[in-house]
C-alpha cells in the first residue's frame, strides 16, 4: 500500500463543502461535526450500499447468462468423461461419500446405463478444485475433467491437461499416486494439486460403487 | 495540450508505475509468464483504473478524509467485481484464462496509489487521463516482461499457456523444445524477479542517458 504524505490535503481543507452549503440551515452539518464517527460511518454505509445496489443490478443481468454458459459447459464435460452420453439426470441419495457434491446418471440413446458423472470437490493448493469424474457401473474411471480451480498458475494448473487427467482412465478402487507400475504419476512441482485430483477421482469411484453395490464402499 | 503530453510521458516513462515507481509488483511477477496473460491483465487493470480514478475524483469532496482509503477500496472492488461478472457473462473465454487474476486487481497497489496520489487532488478529466496513461504504462511494462519470459521460458509467442504439443495449445512456437529446451527457471517466479530486475535496469539506463543528453 502506498501512502503519500500530502494525501488528501485539499479534501481535508474543506470537508464536504458541497453538502454543507445545502444543509447548513437544517443543522445537519454541525451535528456531523460534533459526531465525526457518525459522519464517517454514514458516508461509508451510503457508499457501500450504493455500490452493492449497482452490483446487484449487474448481477441480475449477468447471472442468467453465466448460469446458461455453465450448464452448457457441464453438458460438454459430462459427455467428455462418460463417452457416448445422450442424456443424463441427477441422482439423489441420503449421503454421498466424502468430497462428492453431485452424481449424474448417464445413458446412451437406447437408454442403457453407461455410467455416472460424479462431481467432486477436493481441496487443492489454492482452494477447492471442482472435478467431474466419469465412472462406469463396475467402478472403472472412464474420464476426468476439471470444471473449475484456483490453483497456482503454471504449477497447479498443469493438472488441467489431458496428458495428466488421462492417466486416471482405466483405474479402479484402490489406485494410488506414485512411481510404481500401475500407479498414477503426479506432476512434479504440483504434488498438492495432483494429490487433490487423485482424491477427487477416488471419491468418484466410491460414489459409483455406492450406487451399484449398495452401502459400505466408502473409500 | 502540453499537460496532456506530459501526463502520457509520465505514465509511460518518467513515472512508469511498474518500472520506476515499483508499484504493482505482484501482478508484474505472477501474471507475466505469457504475453496474452500479461497484456490481458494490463488492459483489465487499465479499465478499472480509468473508472476508479474518474469516480474517486468526482467524489473527492464528499468522502470524509479519515476513511478515504476504505472508500477507495470499496469503489475499486465494486468496479473489479462488475468487470468480473461482465467478462464471465459476455467474454467467457477471456474470463476463463484471466479468471484467477481479475480479483487480484483489487489489491493492485497502482490503482490505490493513483487514487491517493492523483485522483483525490485533481479534476475528473485529468484523473481519467491519469488512469489511462498509468494503465498504459503498466500494460507496456507487463508486455515487455511477459514477452521476454514467454520467449525464453516457454519458447513460444501468444501461447494460451497450455503445454507445447498438447491438443489444446494455440500460439506460435518460436523455439521448438527439441531444438533448444526452454529455460524453465525464467517461467518460474525466480525468472520473474530476474527479468523484472533487468528490465528496470535497462529503463534506468535509457532514462539517465536521456537526462544527460538533455543537459548537454
Amino acid at each position: 500500500m502506498s501512502e503519500r504524505e500530502t494525501a488528501g490535503a485539499p479534501a481535508a481543507a474543506e470537508p464536504n463543502a458541497g453538502i454543507g452549503a445545502a444543509q447548513r440551515e437544517t443543522g445537519f452539518e454541525p451535528f456531523l461535526k460534533k459526531h465525526p464517527i457518525l459522519h464517517m460511518a454514514g458516508a461509508l454505509l451510503a457508499l457501500t450500499a450504493f455500490v452493492a445496489f449497482l452490483l446487484g443490478l449487474i448481477h441480475t443481468q449477468t447471472a442468467p447468462v453465466i448460469a446458461r454458459l455453465q450448464a452448457e459447459t457441464l453438458e460438454a464435460a459430462v459427455s467428455g468423461v462418460v463417452p457416448g452420453t445422450a442424456s443424463f439426470q441427477p441422482l439423489q441419495a441420503d449421503s454421498w461419500p466424502k468430497l462428492v457434491k453431485s452424481v449424474r446418471e448417464c445413458r446412451d440413446e437406447t437408454g442403457a446405463l453407461l455410467g455416472f458423472a460424479v462431481e467432486t470437490a477436493p481441496s487443492g493448493f489454492g482452494g477447492t478444485i471442482s472435478l467431474l469424474v466419469g465412472v462406469d457401473p463396475e467402478g472403472v474411471v472412464t474420464g476426468v475433467s476439471i470444471l473449475d480451480m484456483k490453483e497456482t498458475p503454471n504449477l497447479g494448473t498443469k493438472t488441467d491437461d489431458p496428458s495428466f487427467l488421462s492417466r486416471f482412465v482405466g483405474k479402479s478402487v484402490g489406485f494410488k499416486l506414485g512411481p510404481g507400475a500401475g500407479d498414477v504419476q503426479a506432476i512434479s512441482g504440483a504434488t498438492v494439486s495432483s494429490t487433490a485430483v487423485a482424491g477427487g477421482v477416488a471419491a468418484g469411484i466410491a460414489a459409483a460403487l455406492q450406487i451399484t453395490q449398495g452401502e459400505g464402499t466408502v473409500g | 495540450m502540453n499537460k496532456t503530453l506530459a501526463q502520457f510521458r509520465n505514465g509511460l516513462f518518467t513515472q512508469n508505475p511498474t518500472l520506476v515507481l515499483l508499484l504493482g509488483m505482484c501482478p508484474a511477477l505472477a501474471v507475466s509468464t505469457t504475453l496474452l496473460n500479461g497484456l490481458g491483465m494490463g488492459l483489465c487493470a487499465t479499465l478499472v483504473l480509468i473508472c476508479s480514478n474518474t469516480v474517486i475524483s468526482a467524489l473527492r469532496r464528499l468522502i470524509p478524509e479519515k476513511i478515504r482509503i476504505a472508500a477507495y477500496v470499496v469503489i475499486i472492488a465494486g468496479f473489479v467485481t462488475a468487470v468480473e461478472m461482465l467478462l464471465g457473462a459476455y467474454l467467457p473465454s477471456l474470463s476463463k484464462s484471466l479468471g484467477l487474476f481479475i480479483p487480484l486487481i483489487v489489491v493492485n497497489c497502482i490503482i490505490l496509489a493513483r487514487a491517493e496520489a492523483f485522483a483525490s487532488k485533481n479534476g475528473v478529466a485529468r484523473s481519467a487521463l491519469d488512469g489511462l496513461t498509468m494503465g498504459l504504462g503498466f500494460t507496456m511494462s507487463m508486455g515487455i516482461i511477459s514477452l521476454i519470459r514467454e520467449v525464453l521460458g516457454n519458447g513460444t509467442l501468444f501461447s494460451n499457456g497450455k503445454p507445447v504439443g498438447s491438443a489444446d495449445f494455440t500460439g506460435l512456437v518460436l523455439i521448438p523444445p527439441d531444438v533448444f529446451p526452454p529455460v524453465l527457471a525464467i517461467a518460474m517466479p525466480m525468472g520473474g524477479f530476474l527479468t523484472l530486475g533487468f528490465v528496470i535496469a535497462a529503463m534506468q539506463r535509457i532514462m539517465s542517458r536521456r537526462r544527460k543528453e538533455g543537459k548537454a
